[in-house]
Formats: structure tokens, sequence, C-alpha cells
């Protein structure tokens, strides 16, 4: 992060000011090796705060580290330097142990329904391995599937027999069901017909908030992320270059990053314009 | 819930999700071994058939086998004939009892030693595929060992390390057997590892396993089975090949590898071979029959369930 | 005069017992130097829509009606015929870029493949047109791009690859399903000026299957809407976004992400 950066994004972000923040990245990175010996650095000293309540809009293009950082924040990489803090616990990498209950809060929405649910299990099986981990209760399997507009039987058949979207929506309902209090949502909507994207983030963006939960929504697509989202934080080649409350970010994109991204999408005004 | 439907619905009434399945690509079957439907293929059908014909032999041996398989009551090398219905031996012994006989000692233990050895190479390799590192090394060297050397010759030497014997013939074949089990678990469950169904396990606490027993085992049981399914043939004949060479169970006990051993040396007297190797062929080929017939109808499910995800 | 046009086009596949109908009495035309775009959920039968002017259609499928091109009857042709007609007069670019070429083949011996294919021209010939045709669809440095693998490119750039492989043939008619689902916005807005261009210097009738209506808004000069097999709309681009006058249609552009900002 460019001390300029850090300052503008310091002083545009409001929303985290009451209290500590519900999870905390601060100067996180992350470095693969290459096949020819090099290192590339996906993530590149992130910080971010994430409020209660709040849904945050993570956009970037594709290899741009925001699924690299979808995965730190789970614990499912190992970062190369920086500290993830989640209501006070450090989120430590998961290797091949068993999570620490602490951190069973972060729950993930994968962005590929056709390989996020289990082929081979009763979708009851899956949600009820889930229920086990709240300890409030508040849900059932029935009222799950009610919540994300599936029919009760569902809940007897196997994955297959669904849509992509309807997967997307009872891989949500599995994330609810443990009573997370940060739902990660890593590109959710990107494998979906455009018809569905902004049905199935909104749902999301509802369901969380309605069960207390905060949200980070991480999206290539900057018009659904606007739909839905308090905050957005902009990312490129690993860096956040831009983060604002929604609005801001949209009608006035400081980084010219982000006025490119904003400058792309095309509009459905039957204009016959190609953006940029 | 206070979420109401109709927020959704009023958008879901588009139908844009009304299209579940593409017709082109006739959705995945269930997935649970369908064993009845896979014998439904003319071939399975048939290697069920000789099976169960095989198992009614096991099991009425006693019944069908017209004489004591022990007693020395005929005339030596008697040809097949109305009495001794598939000649006798070199002692005088019915080879039709000796067969029916031998059924109820073959076929039990090739299929215990190919449970065994099935269960016990997928366990290994599942710990070495999941773990990896240090302890998918040391399971895979040990495997690799064992590949190292020809399947009947490290047989025998085990065999005649342990002593003849039945029981140390199925231990023989066990401690041979595995590594390819091994193998085939041990490359499922890497890939079954990462894929996102058991990485939302994980996150939602699992322990390692959990993950292994709920969550990856049903994925990659089918072709364990599948392939344990072709092994029996193997199995029958490997037992075989080790009593052929006096490894295997003991005389008098009947033994179709053992009768064939006894029939080489007598070429005039072909039946006491050919026989026993008859049998030893339908139930190979029945096993392979029906190993055949389970892939082809459990691999393309296995196959269009990856697929699904390009569409 | 149009240079395709569909008539009843009607599919339907068989298996086992159940026939499932794909499409049914479809009807609609493309114009040369027009893009005629196709929208629709996944299932609604856009794409089979594509592969059946292809001659590409399911094995077991039962085609029937009238795809006529430039006077031939595309319904019922032989296979052998379609399949002088496909990549050289019919091409075809589609959605996923990275899976679309070989992996061990350069890219010039993939772009000129077909073309020393149908027009019997020279290795040398046929190299010198892919670098043209390349710097045509704006790949960066054709001459060494010829020589380059697959996975040395960019997804966006495999496009243009697409695109020039496409067009080698001088074909009359190109099938885009879905060219830019796969690639980033900012990418994705010179794929489309370049469909755009290609479609108006060649004078080609290009078919553009997308589900993304802001796709359609941006280069289609006519839209085709179709749900379920069935085409439920079809009118030039402006009318069928700004005033559509079925339900579904109307469903399918509300559901687009900021639709209740604009409305």
């Amino acid at each position: 992060m460019t001390p300029d950066g850090h300052t503008s994004t310091q002083a545009r972000d409001e929303s985290t000011a009451d209290g500590a923040p519900l999870l905390a990245l601060d100067s996180v990175s992350c470095e693969y090796k290459l096949d020819g010996g090099g290192r590339f650095r996906a993530v590149d000293g992130v910080s971010l705060q994430l409020g209660r309540s709040e849904v945050l809009g993570l956009v970037g293009e594709s290899g741009c580290g925001k699924s690299t950082l979808a995965k730190l924040i789970c614990g499912l990489e190992k970062p190369a330097g920086g500290s993830i803090t989640f209501a006070g616990s450090p989120v430590r990498s998961l290797g091949l142990k068993k999570r620490a209950k602490s951190l069973l809060g972060i729950q993930m929405v994968f962005q590929n329904p056709y390989a996020s649910l289990n082929p081979r299990r009763r979708i009851r099986d899956q949600l009820e391995d889930a229920l086990a981990l709240d300890p409030s209760g508040s849900w059932s399997v029935e009222s799950l599937l009610e919540a994300v507009d599936l029919p009760k039987d569902s809940a007897q058949r196997y994955s297959h027999s669904f849509s992509g979207g309807q997967r997307q929506r009872i891989a949500i309902a599995r994330a609810l069901a443990a009573g997370p209090k940060v739902l990660v949502g890593d590109e959710p909507i990107a494998s979906l017909d455009a018809f569905l994207q902004a049905r199935i983030a909104r749902m999301m963006r509802d369901l969380a908030i309605d069960s207390g939960a905060s949200m980070i929504f991480i999206s290539h697509d900057l018009s659904v992320v606007r739909d839905i989202a308090d905050r957005v934080a902009v990312m490129e080649a690993g860096r956040i270059v831009e983060v604002a409350p929604t609005a801001e970010i949209w009608n006035d994109p400081r980084h010219p990053y982000t006025k490119k991204l904003l400058a792309a999408i095309p509009k459905v005004d039957g204009k016959g314009m190609i953006p940029g | 819930m206070s979420i109401g439907t109709p927020k959704y619905s009023a958008e879901g009434s588009t139908g844009a999700e009304a299209a579940t399945r593409d017709p082109l690509t006739p959705g995945v079957k269930r997935w649970q071994l369908r064993f009845p439907r896979s014998l439904r293929t003319p071939l399975g059908f048939v290697g069920a058939a000789i099976l169960l014909i095989w198992l009614i032999v096991a099991v009425f041996a006693p019944l069908i086998a017209p004489f004591d398989p022990l007693a020395q009551d005929f005339p030596r090398l008697a040809a097949p004939g109305s009495e001794n219905l598939l000649g006798t031996d070199t002692l005088g012994r019915d080879v039709f009892s000796r067969i029916v006989v031998a059924a109820r000692t073959t076929l039990p233990a090739a299929v215990f030693v190919v449970i065994c050895s099935a269960v016990l190479g997928s366990v290994l390799g599942a710990i070495a595929g999941y773990f990896g590192r240090a302890v998918d090394e040391i399971i895979m060297r040990i495997a690799d060992l064992v590949f190292a050397f020809p399947t009947i010759i490290l047989a025998m030497v085990i065999a005649a390390a342990l002593g003849p014997g039945l029981k140390n013939a199925i231990i023989a074949i066990l401690l041979v057997s595995w590594p390819s089990y091994a193998r085939v678990t041990r490359s499922l469950v890497m890939t079954a590892r990462s894929s996102e169904y058991v990485i939302a396990g994980r996150l939602l606490g699992f322990s390692a396993g959990r993950s292994l027993v709920r969550e990856i085992a049903p994925n990659v049981i089918s072709p364990v089975v599948v392939l344990a399914t072709l092994d029996v043939g193997s199995a029958i004949l490997t037992m075989a090949g080790l009593s052929f060479l006096s490894l295997g169970a003991v005389p008098p006990t009947p033994d179709w590898g053992a009768m064939i051993s006894e029939g080489v040396s007598q070429f005039a007297a072909w039946w006491i071979a050919f026989f026993p190797g008859l049998c030893i062929l339908t139930i190979v080929m029945a096993f392979n029959f029906i190993g055949d017939s389970l892939r082809d109808t459990l691999d393309p499910h296995t196959a269009q369930e990856v697929g699904e995800t390009t569409s | 005069m149009s240079m395709i046009s569909i008539r009843d086009l009607n599919l339907s596949v068989t298996t086992g017992k159940e026939t499932s109908h794909i499409l049914r009495d479809v009807s609609f035309d493309l114009d040369a130097g027009r893009i005629t775009g196709v929208a629709g959920a996944s299932g609604s039968g856009k794409t089979q829509t594509g592969l059946a002017i292809m001659g590409l259609s399911p094995a077991g499928a039962q085609l029937s009606g009238s795809i006529d091109f430039d006077g031939v009857e595309l319904v019922g042709m032989p296979a052998k015929a379609h399949n002088r007609l496909r990549g050289a007069q019919l091409s075809m670019v589609f959605q996923d870029p990275a899976s679309a070429f070989h992996p061990m083949l350069t890219v010039g011996d993939q772009i000129t493949d077909h073309l020393r294919h149908h027009q019997k021209v020279s290795k040398k010939q046929a190299l010198a047109k892919a670098v043209d045709i390349l710097g045509r669809t704006r790949v960066p440095h054709p001459d060494e791009a010829v020589r380059k693998y697959p996975h040395q490119f960019s997804g966006g750039q495999l496009q243009r690859i697409a695109f020039a492989s496409a067009i080698i043939c001088d074909p009359k008619v190109l099938i885009a399903d879905e060219p830019t689902t796969a690639l980033d916005v900012t990418v994705q807005a010179g794929i489309l000026r370049l469909l755009r261009e290609l479609c108006d210097d060649l004078d080609l009738a290009v078919l553009l299957v997308t589900h993304d209506f802001g796709v359609l808004s941006s280069v289609a000069d006519s839209i085709v809407v179709m749900k379920n097999g069935v085409v439920v709309e079809t009118g030039d681009r402006e009318t069928v976004i700004t005033a559509p006058k079925h339900e579904y249609t109307r469903s399918l552009i509300e559901s687009l992400p900021g639709a209740e900002v604009a409305s």
C-alpha cells in the first residue's frame, strides 16, 4: 500500500468507527512459488476492516488476488506476512488441522456451485453438518430451504438434480446454517446466468444481514456489487487501490483503475454504445 | 423465517431457472452403486448368472457332490463316464466331487482376500493421499517395493517363507495385492481433497477423519469397487498358482489349482487338469464381466459429474 | 435477401423413451453486415440454434423446418456438404478461448489448418494470410504470434486469435457463442469492438449468443429473445431493450443489477 493510498483509504473509511472491527486485515501478503523458481505476490500488503452487519464488496479482475484474499481470510492459505484478526482471535492457516472453534464464525460460499456441494450426500446431511455448529439453533433444514426459496423436498435430493442457481442457494444455506459472523462469497455469482446474478446476490445480502452476519462479497462485476455492498474495495494486482462507500465509488471514483472498471460496464440502454 | 419469499419470487417468475436440466446431457442418475442395473447389461447378466450357479454349487456342495471327495474308491485315472462324470484322478478320487467341494474353499477365500486387500489398500492409499508429505512417501515407497516384483513370484516367496497352507496363501496374496488399491485410492483422494465441497466441510470444522469418511469416501468408493470385482478373478488365479506350486491348500484338501498341478503330469488323463481349469476360467470370466459392466455403468456417471461443471 | 433465414426450426432429442423438444418453431433472419443477438437463460435453446446452423446438432437429434443459407437449404443437408461449408462459409467462436485451442500446436498451425483444407493454398501463403488476419484482429506482433503456443497468450488475446481463425477463410456467417463471458469486463469491450468492426468491414452475418443484455445493448443490431426453445420476442435493439413487448423479456431486463435504480 502506498502511503498516500493508505491515508486516503483511512480518511474515507468511516463505517468501522464503532469499536473494534469484526474482521481486520493488517498488511497481509501472500506469495506463490512459480515453476521457474521465482515468487509471485498474489496479495501484497492488504489492510482492510469489516464492521458488524456490513457488506463489503471486493472488486477486481481475474488474477488480481481477490480469491487468494478470500482464502487467506478463511485460513486456507498461509500468509507470507501481516496478520488477520477475527473477533479478537488471530486467523491461522488451517493446514491439515481441525479448524479452531473461534474461527468457525467465518464461512465461505464458493464460486463453482457444481463443485461446492458433495455430489454423493443428500442435501439434508450437508445442511445438518453445518447446523450442528450453530449454538443458537435458530435454523432448521426446512427453514433454511425456505429462506433460500427452495421446496422442502429438496432436502432428500442430491445436488445433481438442481440447476446452478439452485445449487448456489443450497451452498448459501449451508454457510448460513453454521451461524457465521462473517460470510465470504468468493465470486458466488460468476458462473450463473446474468438474469440470476443480481437475484442471488441480493438474497445473500439479505440473509446475511438478517441473521446478524457481515459479508465480504467478491466479484468482478461492479454493477452487482453496487446493488448490495455498503462499501467497496477495488483490488488490482494484489493491492487494494481504493476503498470507499459504494455510492462514492460509483459517483466519484478516485483511482484510475476504478474509473477504468466503471467505464467498461456496458449500459443496458439499447443505444449501441460499446463501453470504454 | 421472516424473510419473505415474495421478495425473490417477483424476479423468480422469470423462469430463468426453470430449465434445471439441459436435455442434451441427461442428468446424472442416482449415484448409488447400482448393482442390479449394472447386471442388466448382457455381459453383466451372463457374469451374474455364472456366479449365481457357482454360489449354488458352493452352498449345496455336499448335496451335489455324488461321492466323498477324499475317498479313493474308484479305479485310478478312469475316463469321464457314466459313474465318474468327469473321471477320476491318480488316486482314484472322483474329479467331479472334488471340483464341487473345492468351490467351497476357493470362492470364499478369493472374495475374502480381495475384500481384505481392498480395505487395507484403500485405507492406506486414502491416508497417503490425504496427508501427503512423509506419510505419503513412506506408504507409497512400500507400495513401490511390492510393485517392483512380479506378483506371483513375490506371493511365492512369501507363501514359501510362511509355509504351505490356505491361510498363508491368503496372507501372501493380501500382501502383494493391496498396493494397486492404495495407488488408485491415493490419486482419487488427492483430487477429492482439494475439491470445494471438502474444503467447505473443513471450514465447518471437520476433522481429517471425518472429511475422509463422510465427504471423500462416498466419492471415491466406486472405482475401488470396480477394481476389486476385477481383482477377484486374478486372486483366484494367484491362489490356483500357489496351489499348483504346492504352496496353497495342503493335500488332500480339494483345490482347483492343486488339481491342475496334479493333472499336468498326466497328459493322457486330460480330464484331471481340464475341468478344474474350466472352472477357474468361468469364475474369472464371470467376475471380469461383472467388473466391466460395473465400470461401464458407474464411470460415465462420474465422468458426467465432472463434465457438468463446464455447462 | 437475408444471408440466413431460419423458418419453423424444430429440434428434438430422443433419449431412451423420452423425447425432449429443444427448439420449437424458431424463426428469424441473419443479415449480412448486421449482428443479431440471441438472448436467453441457460437451457433456452440459444446455443442449439447456432449449432444447428453449423450442422453440429447432437447425435440423435431430429431437425425439421428450414435454415436457408443464401439459397442453400441446410436442414437435411448431407454431412459431407455441411463439412465443406463449415469453417469456410460458416464459422464459429466459442465461449472459452482457453479450451478452444490445441495446447501442443502453434497458433499459426491452428488458424491455417482449415484454410489449407478448404482453399488448397501453400503453407507459406497460408501463414502470410494468418499474419495478416492476426493483425486485423489486433493481436500484438502477429508475425511472432503465429509461432507461439496458446498458453503464451492471455484470454482476451486468445479470443482475438479465435476470431482470426474464424474469419481466415472469408466466411459469410459468424456465430459467436458467449464470446465475452469468460473474459474480464475491461477486456470485453475490446472484443465487442472487434466483433463490430469485423461485422461491418467483412459484411458478416453475425449471430451473437449471450445471456448478457449489456453485451447485446452494446453491439447487437437486432435481438431475438428465447425461452425454453421458443422465440418470445424479436425486434431491433433499442425497442427490445427499452420497450420490451413480452413479459419474459421485461422480467429479464428488470432482473439485471441496477435495474431498480434506473426505473
